[in-house]
């Protein structure tokens, strides 16, 4: 349930195309756990973190709408 | 700047700016972590891709992470938000009110709807002058039956939000459910738009103030927390040996 002065027709335009254009879903094993991320451009932006180590959700290469690089993991 | 700090601290701040960016502040007095809700909470469903949001799921474990970091000392939230999904805004309002650490709120811009409460949770709060908070009833989208039930669903709603806004600010439920409701305020909406000074009149906020107002309060509140824990520390009976 929305509680938001934005109107909620502009909130959710485009959530039935959007899959369209998300590109490929992946997911990573990284030390703490696994990273969800969109694969576009050749490159993955991380979605989430799936770890159970609350420590790792300030680390901002693990922060959503990061790149994820490689060399990261 | 005072001349305090700790080299841990110092080594730690390096170390998060060389690795990850972080944005835990400890080259002034204290070490504090700002944290920066912006645009849509975003709740249980994936929000479109034109929304900025402020991702409940990521923001509850770096809560936990902030309570249990020895380093951290203090937390500085900085609000700009349109509101959002209710169950994910109060969530995170339910865990900075239960954070032992102290705790400031800043509404800058805008701090709406599920905003309100998040705005409250902090220890203290304050408003810039120039925001605004809009305070008004839930509502819901997709296919909504006409009968009481829904209303007195949408009634144990507002309530939650009502209830969690006066237990953490000033103002009573009878005068939160009158803003709400408001009419005459907004053009194709019942409810109130509050500007800084009226959120501090109507006791929603503490304080007006700016950015460097909620620094100095909650540097305040840290110095207060240490006496208070260095008085405990004095008072506390000796183990016997």
């Amino acid at each position: 349930m929305l509680y938001t002065v934005a109107d909620v027709d502009i909130v959710l335009h485009g959530n039935e195309t959007a899959a369209e254009h998300k590109g490929k879903r992946c997911e990573i094993s990284v030390e703490c756990g696994k990273i969800e991320g969109v694969i576009q451009n050749g490159e993955i932006t991380v979605r989430r973190l799936i770890s159970t180590d609350p420590v790792q959700y300030l680390n901002k290469k693990y922060a959503p709408g990061a790149v994820w690089k490689q060399n990261n993991s | 700047m005072e001349e305090n700090r700790s080299t841990n601290g110092q080594d730690r701040e390096a170390e998060q700016i060389i690795e990850s960016g972080s944005v835990t502040k400890s080259s002034g007095r204290h070490c504090i972590h700002c944290l920066t809700v912006i645009g849509q909470i975003e709740g249980h469903y994936i929000l479109p891709e034109h929304n900025k949001t402020t991702k409940y799921e990521h923001v509850i474990p770096q809560l936990v992470a902030i309570e249990e970091d020895p380093e951290i000392e203090g937390l500085l939230i900085l609000l700009n938000t349109v509101g959002g999904d209710v169950e994910a805004g109060l969530a995170i309002a339910e865990m900075v009110a239960g954070m032992s650490k102290p705790t400031v709120s800043m509404v800058l811009g805008g701090g709406h709807s599920i905003g309100v409460p998040l705005a409250v949770s902090a220890n203290t709060s304050f408003i810039a002058p120039t925001a605004t908070m809009t305070v008004h009833p839930i509502r819901m989208n997709g296919l909504v039956l006409g009968v009481p039930q829904t209303f007195s669903y949408f009634n144990r709603m507002q309530e939650r939000i009502t209830s969690f806004v006066c237990e953490n600010s000033k103002i009573s439920a009878e005068r939160f459910r009158e803003l709400m409701t408001k009419t005459g305020d907004l053009v194709t909406d019942v409810g109130t738009v509050l500007g800084g000074e009226d959120a501090v009149r109507e006791g929603i906020i503490d304080r007006l103030g700016t950015l460097s107002d909620s620094m100095k309060e909650l540097c305040g509140l840290i110095d207060e927390k240490k006496k208070t824990a260095a008085d405990d520390g004095k008072l506390a009976p000796k183990e016997e040996l």
